[in-house]
């Protein structure tokens, strides 16, 4: 038996029938058609549907769909401002050359900006400490983790 | 196939109720193994009795000379508690290389000792430190020593009708130090090949007690007592610590899987656990 669930994803607010073995990535994907969050390996290894949950990064493949019931879901097309420019993450990611295949890209800037949330001056070591559950397989670590500490230097900047 | 039932107490005497209806339902915490068990067609639910939304299971709470921590508590409220990093600073930093922060978000302390590896990131530090596992079902509440909870690969001692509740810690007298290491091969997301966790109260250089667990390398997070007896009592020196390594090698069991040799363990065992007590070593001296 399906059952009701209301999320909201990205400010806006969903009222869907879910699957109680449905999970959470599955639900943003092929119900909401948010498909930010990529599919990867489906079993937390790869990073690549992670999603912030009520301010906090979890695998978007771990979350059964009645759990996220009642919770505020940030996906990569919550990172826009409201005017619409970018978040500086996903300036620096393209001005650091930190995407090639583009795949892990939505995983690797929703986890850069929850590590923000938490710890704006991260070192290096903390950025890669915070990224080291999201592959790469174009292997452009250093890319990422250079847009990461450009980030963190704009938004200093503008503090 | 059919949807199963999915229901989610907001109190422990709603969730034991509904395990009393629902004796075949899977008590789900965290998920993070049980849903990858779901996609790999390794478990099948006819119900859920998801326990994340009970807020009494939540809490690190310091008593003065305990420490009390509910079973529902994150991984990364584990890592991240300041009474935690005072009082069982190795309990932290276990916490901080389990899985990935994604999963640490989401993963239980409770979740954690139930799913009984023997690689279990919080095993060694709990069988190491004084305290109760307590489980609560429909006929009241149960003690389990923290280390008697570990009964062998994915077993512990809970019965049917029981749910964790919650892990209390007696803290450590003044001047014990603690220490948590793993070995794997990326820095994330691998389980470890072996890990190691150690207690040590010096007297200038002399070894007042020491504690040592070892995991991953037996059926069960095991406490390497012939080590500890080698150690107890004597003045630290590299050669007393190069025969604890040893013994620490010998001592373990640790068997031949995809991940690594029982050879090559041991060899991690031994440098664990000589890693581990000079470090401890050294920093007590200063």
């Amino acid at each position: 038996m399906k059952i009701p669930i209301s999320l909201t994803v990205n400010g806006d607010k969903y009222d869907v029938m879910v699957s109680p073995l449905s999970k959470l990535v599955d639900v943003l994907r092929d119900d909401l058609l948010i498909t930010g969050p990529k599919k990867g390996c489906a079993e937390g290894e790869c990073g690549a549907c992670t999603v912030i949950m009520d301010g906090k990064p979890v695998s978007s493949c771990l979350v059964l769909a009645p759990q996220a019931d009642g919770k505020e879901i940030t996906t990569i097309e919550g990172l826009e401002r409201e005017d619409g420019t970018l978040d500086p993450i996903q300036e620096e990611f393209m001005n650091s050359a930190a995407i090639q295949c583009g795949y892990c890209s939505p995983g690797m800037m929703i986890m850069s900006k929850a590590l923000l949330m938490v710890n704006p001056h991260p070192t290096e070591e903390e950025v890669r400490d915070a990224l080291s559950g999201n592959l790469c397989r174009c292997t452009g670590y250093q890319q990422i983790v250079d847009a990461v500490m450009a980030a963190a230097e704009k938004e200093r900047g503008g503090e | 196939m059919q949807d199963p039932i999915y229901l989610k107490p907001e109190t422990l005497d709603r969730a034991l109720d509904y395990l009393t209806e629902y004796p075949q339902a899977t008590l789900w915490a965290g998920g993070t193994d049980l849903i990858v068990h779901l996609e790999h067609k390794k478990l099948k639910v006819s119900g859920i009795i998801d326990l994340t939304s009970i807020p009494e299971l939540r809490f690190i709470e310091d008593c003065g000379d305990k420490v009390r921590i509910g079973a529902l508590t994150t991984i990364y409220e584990i890592q991240t508690s300041p009474v935690i990093k005072k009082e069982f600073a190795f309990l932290a930093q276990a916490a901080l290389v389990l899985a990935s922060w994604q999963i640490r978000t989401l993963a239980t302390i409770g979740g954690n000792i139930v799913t009984a590896a023997p690689s279990a990131e919080t095993g060694c530090p709990l069988i190491l430190l004084d305290g109760n596992i307590i489980v609560q079902s429909k006929n009241g509440e149960r003690k389990i020593p923290t280390n008697q909870f570990f009964k062998g690969p994915g077993k512990c001692d809970l019965a049917p009708g029981e749910i964790v509740k919650e892990i209390e810690l007696e803290k450590l007298p003044h001047g014990y130090q603690t220490i948590y290491q793993k070995e794997r091969l990326r820095r994330s997301m691998d389980i470890a090949l072996a890990n190691a966790a150690c207690v040590l109260n010096l007297d200038g250089d002399k070894c007042q007690e020491v504690r040592i667990g070892l995991g991953a390398v037996a059926p069960v997070p095991m406490r390497a007592v012939k080590t500890e007896a080698v150690l107890n009592g004597q003045v630290m020196s590299d050669e007393l610590v190069e025969k604890a390594a040893q013994t620490a090698a010998s001592e373990c069991k640790p068997i031949t899987d995809i991940r690594a040799t029982a050879d090559y363990r041991r060899d991690l065992i031994y440098a664990l656990v000589k890693r581990q007590l000079t470090a401890l070593w050294k920093a007590g001296a200063e």
